[in-house]
């Protein structure tokens, strides 16, 4: 469930900002080029592959580059949660959360991957928390 | 003469004759036996030994010919558009890297800067995670950023673009040999050509031993008059190389050839050749062997064997005969001289046209004027490398395995730190300040990674390493956790609770300890966050007092020290005795929202072929509360705003939003100053190795090379935003909340529901 929902999220922060809106078409090179564009592509394509390890790789140098992204915190604990690491998925969906002001698909998706987590590890009160607050965003 | 006596005397030779028969039937008999002995011993034995050469030549020949150092990599420069760094500092990361400034160039591995635009040809890397290709970028700056990376041949915008990294050392086999193993199919044809022609031209004709080319250097040797030539086939030449001494006796010539043999016997000929080329020595580098021509084409040239050029290979192939005596940089008219000749007699054998040679001769040597040393430029971060790997590897494994090992060192970082803690020392040096030493470590908090460490005010010396080593009193620095300890219960403790600083006692008799303020005065009621901003001792301690010794100790361990902690009250003030690195450790989580990250200086771990084999991935740890880290932060910028440390504020630009803590010890032994912004966390240290009084206190000593160390790097100032449940009041200088902006409250975070209940009005007193 929360991995289903979250592995066809698109990484970029642009598009969760705007939830409804259609995918933009790829930009033309300008200088106003994200940088980190063919980055999020490829951690896209591991993810949805399956290739947690390559994934994680390329979300830790995305981070390097660019770590107030709440996005790419919010992939790295997705992967942490496929990995079964629920307690460093769950930290790092906080802090995802703390960066993600005004994105409120994305704190959604934060709290539904806190709350499966929990529930991974049998705190099912705090899952049952997580999931009160995904629902309110 | 009686013929008795004649008798007598025939007997007697008779029986000489029949004793010297006898003596010779026995001599050769002895010889018989002597002879069948020799042939039933020696002969086994002799084939005993051919057969034991035979093992040990092909064991080493298949196995691990060679002990290969472990190479140690920088994070590798990541270009990427809106990144802020200037052209010059790129530039000066390209020629680190031994790219060289040429106009138009078709070579990778060079740059070219003009009109605020730098155009790069970047050379291919492996990295544990891909191949980086080789591009030909042009890259545009604005305001102090990159505003555009342009791809030359596509026309197209890139994104990112990673460097091939730094090599910032090598953990040498004690023999001291070094080499990059190259293959025989990535190098040009033309040096193999060179190489054949000049030292062994019937290579792939003969079997290891060429009877034509002993008599052409008999001949050639018997006309000088002396040794010009030597007759010795490449194989042989391996053989002695690979498996022999220097020594000149008929011994070693005859296992030389038996082993030679044996190389011909059971290998093709372009193994031998590859062996050959790997293993031959171009010469001496203070400790270190040079030796192959993947090694040497990176010291004399700056590059990778595949791109030697015929003008190169003639260098280098001439510099075999006798490396030190044709090497390029002492002697480089002889070593030209060596190399025209060589292309001359390519010429001759219709290996290159006239026209080729005479290009060629026409080329400079093209040898780097300083060689990429082969000590480390940042000895004390290799140290910390080697305590990490260490972990999961063997001593033996670090220096003949080959590994290639992906560090966190930022070079650009790493000379900041080491540029401002040397200024600052120097300036004490002028100041009258005596054998003052220092320590500087540099972290990313969010991923605890290790940017930078220096050992000490000489950033190459290999001794004592202080960033590692010295364990000294932290003083102060330890307040933070005391603070953090009472913000973790808000029902008792917020920013604005007033704490009494007026003098009391803990003990009695020898036990008895009574804290002082380091201006001998008491400051009456304070609130919490002034007694944390001007590091006021005797309102900290009561705190201590109040939160319980086993809090405390129990709140640093969490943060991450692991020495022993001593529960005496002195820990309130300090103390606890740590290293620069632990105490980085220590505000690691401080700075990063209260996850703990172990600090690591490794990223990944690649083996000899390129196979990836460890990574180490981030790994986070919540081991405090965000909400009550929020307000630590917030507490410890008020340092840097109005406290101990509001010094920086003339270093540092305004919009740059710093925390910290200033450290000083009892009789200005230790000068300390941590301190982080919203993606750098920095640990200075500063005082005397002998422990003496540095008279320095935190402020004037490492604040000051902190100041410098982060003004020179780009800052992400921290982050405005609270962790949710964190609520801002205005605050009056009684502590109470105001109306909204009132002109002498200032805006003050609570733990949401902590914050006083009751609002005045501005200018109340209440």
């Amino acid at each position: 469930m929360v991995v289903a929902k979250a592995v066809h999220r698109v990484v970029t922060d642009r598009v969760i900002s705007e939830p409804g809106s259609e995918p933009k078409p790829e930009l033309e090179p300008t200088d106003d080029l994200d940088p980190l564009h063919d980055l999020i592509e490829k951690i896209e394509y591991a993810l949805q592959q399956g290739q947690l390890e390559k994934a994680e790789v390329l979300l830790e140098r995305a981070l390097r580059i660019d770590s107030q992204r709440a996005g790419l915190w919010h992939d790295l604990a997705q992967v942490h949660h496929l990995q079964g690491s629920y307690r460093e998925s769950i930290t790092l969906a906080k802090r995802s959360n703390t960066l993600s002001v005004g994105m409120p698909a994305l704190q959604e998706q934060n709290w539904s991957l806190i709350a499966g987590s929990r529930e991974a590890l049998g705190d099912h009160a705090g899952a049952e928390l997580a999931w009160g607050r995904a629902g309110q965003h | 003469m009686s013929p008795n006596r004649k008798s007598t005397s025939r007997a007697t030779k008779r029986s000489a004759r029949r004793s010297t028969r006898t003596r010779h039937s026995a001599t050769s008999s002895l010889l018989r036996r002597a002879l069948r002995l020799l042939l039933f011993t020696l002969l086994p034995l002799s084939l005993f030994y051919t057969l034991w050469l035979d093992f040990t030549v092909r064991d080493q020949f298949e196995g691990r010919r060679w002990e290969l150092p472990a190479r140690v990599y920088a994070s590798p420069l990541e270009l990427y558009g809106e990144r802020a760094i200037r052209p010059d500092q790129i530039v000066s990361s390209l020629q680190q890297l031994g790219y060289r400034s040429r106009s138009g160039s078709e070579e990778e591995g060079s740059y070219y800067l003009s009109n605020n635009r730098i155009t790069i040809h970047t050379r291919p890397f492996r990295f544990w995670d891909g191949v980086e290709p080789s591009r030909e970028l042009k890259l545009s700056f604005r305001d102090g950023k990159i505003s555009r990376i342009t791809d030359l041949k596509s026309g197209d915008g890139v994104g990112v673009v990673r460097l091939d990294p730094l090599p910032i050392g090598s953990f040498y086999p004690l023999h001291g040999e070094d080499r990059i193993l190259v293959q025989l199919d990535q190098l040009p044809d033309v040096l193999v050509r060179t190489l054949l022609t000049v030292e062994d031209r019937s290579f792939y004709d003969h079997f290891g031993i060429s009877p034509l080319g002993i008599a052409r250097a008999l001949v050639a040797n018997l006309r000088a008059g002396r040794a010009v030539q030597g007759g010795s086939t490449l194989t042989q030449q391996l053989a002695k190389n690979l498996f022999l001494t220097r020594q000149r006796t008929l011994w070693r010539k005859a296992r030389e050839a038996l082993i030679t043999l044996i190389l011909e016997f059971h290998y093709q000929k372009d193994e031998i050749l590859e062996a050959y080329i790997n293993e031959v020595y171009f010469g001496q580098d203070q400790r270190r062997a040079i030796h192959g021509v993947g090694m040497a084409s990176h010291f004399f040239f700056g590059h990778d064997a595949s791109q030697l050029t015929l003008a190169k290979s003639a260098l280098l192939v001439g510099m075999l005969k006798g490396p030190s005596w044709y090497n390029p940089r002492k002697n480089p008219k002889r070593a030209m001289e060596r190399r025209n000749m060589i292309l001359d007699l390519m010429a001759q054998q219709g290996e290159i046209s006239e026209s080729e040679a005479a290009e060629a001769r026409r080329t400079p040597l093209g040898i780097l004027e300083r060689p990429p040393s082969g000590r480390s430029h940042s000895p004390a971060f290799l140290d910390l490398v080697r305590r990490q790997i260490l972990r999961d590897y063997a001593k033996e494994d670090l220096t003949s395995e080959g590994l290639q090992i992906f560090t966190t060192l930022d070079p650009l970082v790493q000379s900041a730190a080491e540029r401002g803690l040397q200024q600052r020392i120097r300036e004490l040096d002028r100041s009258g300040k005596e054998d003052l030493q220092g320590a500087v470590v540099v972290v990313r908090p969010d991923s605890g990674e290790v940017e930078a460490v220096v050992g000490g005010r000489d950033p190459r010396a290999t001794g004592f390493n202080r960033a590692m080593n010295a364990v000294r009193q932290i003083g102060s620095l330890v307040k933070p956790a005391l603070f953090l300890a009472a913000l973790e219960q808000p029902e008792r403790y917020t920013l604005v609770t007033k704490l009494r600083d007026r003098p009391f006692e803990v003990g009695q008799g020898e036990n008895r300890w009574r804290p002082r303020n380091y201006d001998m005065r008491s400051h009456g009621d304070v609130p919490l966050y002034r007694a944390l901003s001007h590091s006021y001792n005797i309102s900290t301690a009561r705190l201590g007092v109040e939160l319980g010794i086993g809090r405390v100790a129990n709140t640093l361990k969490r943060l991450g020290v692991e020495r022993d902690i001593h529960r005496y009250p002195s820990l309130f003030l300090g103390a606890l005795e740590l290293t620069p690195l632990e105490v980085a450790q220590f505000y690691q989580p401080i700075a990063a929202g209260g996850v703990r990250s172990p600090l690591r200086s490794i990223r990944a771990v690649m083996g000899r072929n390129g196979e990836p084999l460890n990574r180490y991935p981030l790994r986070v740890e919540e081991v405090a509360s965000s909400k009550a880290i929020a307000l630590l932060q917030w507490g410890m910028e008020e340092v840097v705003r109005s406290g101990t440390a509001r010094y920086l504020n003339t270093m540092l630009a305004q919009s740059i939003r710093v925390a910290g803590k200033t450290g000083t010890t009892n009789d200005l032994r230790d000068s300390w100053f941590a301190g982080f912004s919203g993606d750098r966390l920095a640990v200075v240290w500063m005082g005397r190795d002998d422990n003496k009084p540095a008279g320095l206190t935190g402020s004037s000593g490492a604040l000051r090379a902190w100041g410098r160390v982060m003004s020179a790097l780009p800052l992400e100032p921290l982050a405005a935003i609270y962790p949710e449940g964190v609520t801002k009041s205005w605050i009056n200088p009684d502590g109470l909340k105001t109306i909204y902006g009132c002109s002498d409250a200032r805006e003050i975070p609570f733990i949401e529901g902590s914050e006083p209940e009751s609002t005045v009005q501005c200018g109340s007193n209440g």
